[in-house]
């Protein structure tokens, strides 16, 4: 009897046993953060991380806040909710989702790209080519998101370290001018950095792709809101360095084709089909849930151009018209109805391979020839206040592709009604042209004349072309952000 | 004389031999009236020979050689033991156990006197949860215990119910109790049956849940099966076969009123179209002309579809009607129970079927159960329990958002003729005129979804004396669940258009998942009297490790819809996983009771808890309470107060923890984040989220008042409760300024306060041959937020984090939303009210919070909360002779529900293409006709936004049940023990302001009710066999 006792006893005695290695257990399906970048494949993979949020970017900032805030498109009012309508109608919350979104996402890709920089320095890798080129790309990265947010907010907080949620309580906004200082800087690091091309790995940030954007913020520094016309030499500049190195398209319609990814842009968003789920959603934005042809679900709500658009068109000798838009479609009743949509990447030969709606391959161009042609020219003629030789020579670039004759305006006030028309009609859907009415000051008016000519009542002034800082972020800390006007 | 002494022994022995064959019968009467009373139970002491006695009272027993003794036990009776010493003739007087509270409670890892029991416990026998149908075991909680909120959330098959004791404590842990079954924690209790349930004891203050340490802050529910007793062999049959039937319909508009609505709607467009194209188009233009106009296109925006006139060619659908069906439901079981002094067993076999109400789903389930007690000799004792399990359920989809029981609400009343209820699944067409859904009927026929689940759960316990009161346990649990859920959706359904081709469209999924948890306790308990000193102490320390695998499938494109298993080389593989998670935990325990004289009672425990799923700097928690209790009944000055027959008062303070929350939050973790380039696929990482080392416990402090009174031998019996429980260090996913990269995190920050008090009140009212027991319970909790992240920042939540909030000095969850107070009715009221800055006529008016004369994002404020003030059960009880009556009506009163069902329906975007709500009648048309002041204009502008609209007053009540049972006398059919037959009815009648939605109960989307599978209606008859 004694001896079950004892066994008894030593089987309660095993259970009091403590340790602590008991409860220390690793997370088995997600790798531990402070454990992670210790090697070259490491720091490799998290640049990678940084580019995935670039997906993003063109709904959220191209086509969402940009593109649909022109008279490019226009949305009826909805009964429903939509935030494009909203933002079609500049009825933006600060509630709203997408401007969360933005703000985000923009801040995402700047969190990721200060973690590579900071192990970059920590771990001090043999490969310094490695080291140079990821810093460039970090820097590139850290700077294009700025970049973003800058001219969707306005005033911004710049981030340029990691940031514990500590410290992310006490960064406030920094002034437009000082936001853009932070960018120059960042892009002539990255100019520094990058290399001209990186064969079998397109679809990186390259030197090329530094200078463009930098030229772009110069000409952005120079125009509206800042103004800071003493950037203008470096913006030229900078485009005249680009220029002969420019691969020119000489069909549009190629540009947005699957199989001329990488060929022309010099920065795209890189997409892929397949199960990685990398694929690309924005083609599907423009269409509607019951195209014959597409079995997916369109755009909710699908972004229709606008009448002004498809009327002001020259439909008959513009061959970006048909490149670009359509008018009538069959529907799913086998019916051809009468509806205009954006067709630029509605590659039908595509749509079998499509695994969803969100799985197109196309590449999305963020930076492509003819922006650097008619930035260059917008640049040009801001410097000059009237056109020039060379600008109008980079104007008709675009012009010329088109089938349209080429043009020879006398004042700066045609040259500039024919360079908003290259911007709208050459870069349908990809908001260029909203930023180009921002930069000269023209939005306000070119959207109240629209809405007078589509008898909406609608008005906006200039505290509209930035969006409110969202609400979720006001509320973060009393007193650190400031709202901006009128929302 | 030799000879003389053999007769004499072969004549006692015969004698013995007669007196051993020797029948003993009596008469069992009650002692009130003298009535006999049936169904006692007579065993002969020491042997498993046992009686019970007829309708008379009448027993007969055959008694064993060497026996003497017959022990006569009833419940709710003193048991007697009477010595036969030689007589045939055994009657005997049953007196009633005044003191009741000689009950025993279960208190964690042991049991306790319900009169010693100092702390908030509250208990429910298997009495209360016979004769219902009722599938899982938290239904028979509801309305039962002061306390416990039991909420139906839905009607889907085998769905569980969402339990709260005393409040929530915490935001993003879980709020649910911490389940003990047989002595062991257990994940889940869809494996019980109720009728294999002896008792429930509820733990709702920290003196008592502390043992149970980290998990004891949302209370304890400990569970306990059947056992077998001592005596022959007894056989039960239990069935009950039943009907069910949904609660209620919602009020939405019949065909003609759509048609009517929808011609009204194609008529003002047709007549704005005139005025744009500067063509004078009126309301009466024909059809044929429209066409014209239109280009020959049927363009259904101005156009009505000519057959509304006639009807002919459509056919009028009532959704509803067509989605509810009347379903019946059955169980059976059989147990074997019974057992000698040394062995005891409890084995049984449960069935059940269940079809829905919603055509194409049904339920089986199957249980086993075996519990075995074995006394090997007087110092060591086993119990050992197993339990498999094993069901299907079968169809699905129908509960939240863009299921089927939306979609069916939301589905146009019209339909073609041909396609009738079939309209938009394969190869019909949709209805021109309505939206682009597939029918949910079709889509329900179609889907092809099973779950089917399996689990087993092993409980063995070795009990060793090792001197008188000195006991030592070694104890084990095993519990292994799995479970399949696949789902293969066909293309005809998952496409409205219909030149797919088969197979394109279809969608499968496979999800398995795998639960595995032992439990292994060592526990050692000292009990001692020594004249009026009584003591108790008990230590034991456990781990516990738990192990999850669950993998996911998903393909599609599957070459044909004929089978629904798949491969990899007929389809495309979408997702594929396998995921392992683990966590574990090592506890010590103890506890010490004393008690002095049975007046002053005392008792103290402590618990230390380490746990896995914290940071690695705060593993460890200890979680320590007592409580004292004063029995004034017994002090020598109430010896001359009759009337009360019982005192006491109860006090209690404790700690106790919570550490539901997801696994590996304390780890930053590498989150995939993959890109192309050069058009391939490259592997990317980020940080996915904030790493917090010091990730700990939450914890609640608690304390609880209390007191017991019992008047006039008990008849009235009344427990007061009041508590006041502090939970800090809450974890929150606090929100963290997005510049750092990060939208959240988790942190030990906040904490919330539950306040309330419980009434549970039962009176004997009648006690003659007419009986009739009341028992009312009714409680009150009040739940605030008093801190949160570092700066206090609310945290939106619910539906898309736009309905709800938690904000400090509020309810936690409270809704917070636009506060609609009616409608703009004309211009000059928009330009006079606050309005917002696009607000039209006929738009919904919004109450101007902060009266600055604008309608804006400020104005968004708290409008409500799902907490109910109060929320009570009343259940009467009558019996006469053979006849059982007892009627359980439960309900709530204040707290809200949202119903996103409403919204959704009632939302103007689909104003010609689905169904709505029938108010949409009385909406606001013109200036001049301004509706209901309430309904705003079909094209709103406000549709995008949350209000108040949907807010309904979650206030109910309900006859949640009423049975009525006949236990028919013994042998009226020969061999039967015990004939029982009942008819029970559950949910019979509601009463509530829910006027779109099925149940204020109702939650199945992000805090909302966007349409869940509905409650029914259960009429059921059943049978109680004992031989």
């Amino acid at each position: 009897m004694m001896k079950k006792v004892y066994i008894l006893i030593v089987l309660i005695a095993t259970i009091f046993v403590s340790c602590d290695d008991y409860l220390v257990l690793e997370n088995p399906n997600a790798i531990d953060s402070t454990q992670f970048f210790q090697d070259e494949d490491d720091v490799s993979a998290a640049v990678t991380g940084v580019y995935a949020e670039l997906r993003r970017y063109p709904e959220l900032y191209n086509i969402y806040l940009s593109e649909v805030r022109s008279n490019n498109i226009n949305f009826n009012i909805s009964n429903a909710q939509r935030d494009a309508v909203d933002i079609s109608r500049f009825n933006v919350s600060q509630v709203m989702v997408t401007v969360e979104d933005a703000w985000q996402y923009g801040y995402v890709v700047i969190a990721r790209a200060n973690k590579v920089l900071e192990v970059l320095d920590e771990l001090n890798l043999p490969n310094q080519e490695f080291n140079t080129k990821s810093r460039g790309e970090a820097r590139f990265l850290r700077a294009y998101a700025h970049y973003n947010l800058v001219r969707t907010f306005g005033r911004i907080p710049i981030v340029d370290e990691t940031l514990s949620p500590e410290e992310g309580v006490s960064i406030g906004q920094s002034e437009t001018e000082e936001v853009y200082a932070f960018i120059e800087e960042d892009l002539n690091i990255a100019i520094d950095n990058l290399a001209d091309s990186y064969p079998g790995e397109e679809g990186r940030a390259t030197k090329r792709a530094a200078k463009a954007l930098l030229a772009e913020l110069y000409l952005t520094w120079a125009s509206y809101p800042v103004q800071d016309l003493s950037k203008l030499d470096a913006s030229i500049a900078l485009f005249e360095e680009l220029i002969p190195t420019l691969n020119w398209a000489s069909n549009f319609e190629d540009l947005f084709k699957v199989e001329n990814d990488n060929t022309y842009s010099l920065f795209e968003v890189q997409y892929v089909s397949g199960t990685a789920g990398i694929g690309a959603t924005f083609p599907s934005q423009f269409l509607s849930s019951n195209f014959l042809q597409f079995p997916f679900n369109g755009g909710v709500p699908q972004i229709r151009p606008s009448q002004d658009l498809i009327d002001s068109f020259d439909q008959e000798n513009d061959l970006r018209f048909n490149a670009s838009v359509d008018t009538v479609y069959t529907n799913n009743f086998f019916l051809q109805q009468q509806d205009n949509y954006i067709k630029k990447w509605f590659e039908t030969d595509e749509v079998p391979n499509l695994l969803s709606r969100s799985d197109w391959p196309h590449n999305y161009p963020i930076i492509r020839p003819a922006s650097i042609y008619l930035m260059h020219a917008e640049a040009l003629n801001l410097k000059n206040g009237g056109p020039t030789t060379q600008a109008i020579q980079s104007l008709n670039m675009t012009r010329s592709r088109a089938g349209l004759t080429n043009a020879n305006p006398v004042n700066a006030q045609e040259f500039n009604e024919l360079l908003k028309s290259e911007y709208r009609y050459e870069f349908v859907g990809e908001g260029q042209y909203w930023h180009y009415l921002v930069r000269s000051e023209q939005a306000v008016d070119v959207m109240n004349d629209f809405f007078t000519m589509i008898n909406e009542s609608i008005t906006i002034n200039e505290n509209k072309l930035v969006y409110p800082i969202p609400f979720s972020q006001m509320q973060i800390r009393e007193g650190l952000y400031t709202q901006n006007p009128g929302y | 004389m030799k000879n003389k002494l053999i007769f004499l022994f072969i004549l006692t022995i015969s004698t013995s031999f007669l007196f051993a064959q020797t029948v003993v019968t009596g008469t069992v009467r009650l002692s009130e009236d003298n009535s006999p009373l049936p169904g006692v139970s007579v065993i002969v002491k020491g042997t498993n020979v046992g009686a019970v006695t007829d309708f008379d009272g009448v027993y007969s027993i055959t008694v064993p050689s060497n026996e003497n003794i017959l022990v006569f036990s009833y419940l709710g009776y003193k048991t007697q033991e009477i010595a036969i010493d030689g007589k045939l003739q055994v009657n005997c007087v049953l007196v009633e156990d005044l003191n009741e509270l000689n009950e025993v409670v279960l208190i964690g890892y042991g049991a306790a006197k319900k009169t010693d029991v100092t702390g908030a416990v509250s208990s429910i026998t298997s009495k209360s949860i016979e004769d219902r149908p009722i599938v899982r075991v938290e239904q028979a909680l509801q309305g039962q215990i002061a306390g416990v909120s039991v909420r139906a959330t839905t009607g889907e098959l085998g769905a569980p119910l969402s339990i709260s004791v005393r409040g929530g404590t915490s935001i993003s842990a879980g709020t649910e109790p911490l389940y003990i079954v047989d002595g062991f924690p257990a994940e889940d209790i869809s494996d019980l049956v109720p009728a294999d349930i002896k008792s429930i004891s509820v733990l709702k203050d920290a003196s008592q849940a502390a043992i149970y340490g980290s998990r004891g802050a949302n209370g304890v529910v400990i569970i306990t099966t059947r056992t077998g007793e001592s005596g022959k062999t007894k056989f039960t049959l239990n069935s009950y076969y039943g009907i069910q039937t949904v609660e209620r319909k919602i009020d939405l508009l019949t065909a003609e009123e759509w048609i009517d609505i929808n011609r009204e709607v194609k008529n003002k467009a047709w007549v704005n179209l005139g005025i744009q194209r500067g063509i004078p188009y009126t309301a009466d233009d024909s059809y044929d002309y429209r066409l014209s106009q239109l280009g020959g296109e049927v363009n259904t925006n101005y156009v009505s579809d000519p057959r509304w006139d006639t009807g002919e060619g459509l056919t009028y659908v009532d959704w509803q009607d067509e989605l509810f069906r009347a379903a019946g439901i059955q169980e059976h079981q059989i147990t074997a129970s019974g057992g000698s002094e040394n062995i005891k067993y409890y084995i049984s076999g449960t069935i059940l079927s269940q079809e829905g109400i919603i055509p194409y789903t049904d339920y089986q389930r199957l249980n086993f159960r075996s519990n075995i007690n074995v006394k090997f000799n007087e110092k060591l004792s086993l119990a050992f329990n197993v339990s498999p399990t094993t069901s299907i359920n079968t169809g699905g989809g129908t509960s939240g958002k863009d299921a089927q029981v939306h979609y069916a609400l939301e589905m146009a009343p019209v339909v073609e003729e041909d396609a009738g209820i079939n309209t938009g699944s394969y190869p019909y067409p949709t209805y021109q005129w309505a939206g682009s859904k597939t029918s949910p009927i079709a889509y329900l026929r179609e889907l092809h979804q099973k779950d089917r689940q399996m689990s087993v759960r092993t409980n063995i316990s070795l009990n060793y004396e090792i001197i008188k009161g000195l006991n030592a346990r070694a104890e084990g649990s095993y519990y292994g669940a799995s479970r399949t859920f696949h789902r293969y959706i066909p293309t005809r359904i998952a496409s409205r258009n219909t030149n797919e081709e088969e197979g394109s469209l279809s969608n499968a999924r496979l999800d398995t998942y795998r639960d595995n948890k032992y439990v292994a306790q060592g526990i050692l308990s000292y009990d001692k009297t020594l004249g009026k000193h009584s003591f108790g102490a008990l230590v034991g320390s456990a781990i516990e490790s738990r192990w999850r695998d669950a993998s996911r499938q998903i393909h599609n494109q599957i070459n044909n819809d004929v089978l629904v298993t798949f491969n990899e080389v007929t389809s495309n593989v979408r997702t594929s996983y396998y995921q392992f998670s683990q966590d574990r935990l090592l506890s010590f325990f103890g506890r010490v009771n004393y008690n002095y004289d049975d007046r002053y009672l005392f008792s103290g425990s402590i618990r230390r808890d380490g746990s896995s799923r914290f940071g690695k700097n705060n593993f460890y928690g200890v979680f320590p309470s007592f409580s004292v209790g004063w029995r004034v009944d017994k002090e020598s000055f109430m010896e001359n107060v009759n009337s009360i027959s019982m005192l006491k008062f109860r006090y209690g303070f404790g700690e106790t923890g919570n550490n539901s929350i997801p696994l590996y939050r304390a780890f930053g973790n590498i989150a995939t984040a993959n890109y192309s380039f050069n058009e391939g696929v490259n592997f990317g990482n980020a940080i996915g989220s904030i790493e917090n080392t010091d990730l700990g416990w939450e914890k609640t402090l608690s304390s609880n008042i209390g007191i017991d009174l019992g008047l006039f031998k008990n008849r009235v019996f009344l427990s007061v409760d009041y508590y006041d429980k502090k939970t800090s260090g809450m974890l929150l996913d606090v929100p963290v300024a997005l510049s750092t990269g990060f939208s959240s995190g988790y942190t030990n920050i906040g904490a919330m306060r539950n306040k309330g008090y419980e009434i549970e009140l039962t009176t004997k009212n009648l006690v003659n041959e007419f009986k009739w027991n009341t028992n009312l319970n009714f409680s009150h909790n009040k739940n605030e937020i008093e801190a949160l992240g570092p700066n206090g920042t609310p945290i939106p939540t619910g539906f898309q984090n736009r309905t709800q909030i938690h904000q400090i000095g509020s309810a936690a969850f409270s809704y917070y939303m636009y506060d609609a107070i009616g409608v703009y009715k004309n211009q000059e009221e928009v330009d006079n009210l606050p309005s917002m800055a696009n607000t039209i006529p006929g738009d919904v008016r919004y109450r101007d919070v902060n009266k600055d004369g604008v309608i804006n994002e400020e104005d968004i404020t708290i409008v409500g909360s799902p907490q109910p003030d109060f929320y009570w059960g009343f259940t009467n009880s009558f019996s006469y002779k053979f006849l059982d009556l007892s009627i359980l009506i439960q309900g709530q009163q204040g707290g809200e529900v949202y119903g996103l069902i409403g919204r959704a329906i009632d939302n103007p975007s689909g104003a010609t293409l689905h169904n709505r709500p029938a108010h949409w009648k009385n909406r606001w048309r013109s200036e001049t006709d301004t509706g209901d002041g309430v309904t705003p204009r079909i094209d709103g502008t406000t549709a995008g936004l949350y209000d108040s609209r949907w807010l309904y007053d979650a206030t109910y009540w309900k006859i949640k049940n009423i049975t009525l049972s006949a236990t028919l006398p013994e042998n009226i059919i020969e061999g039967i023990d015990k004939f029982r037959v009942y008819v029970s009815a559950d949910n019979v009648f509601m009463v509530d302001n829910y006027d779109i939605g099925f149940s204020p109960e109702a939650l199945n989307t992000d805090g909302g009710d966007y349409g869940g599978y509905p409650l029914s209606r259960v009429i059921s008859i059943g049978i109680n066999l004992e031989f």
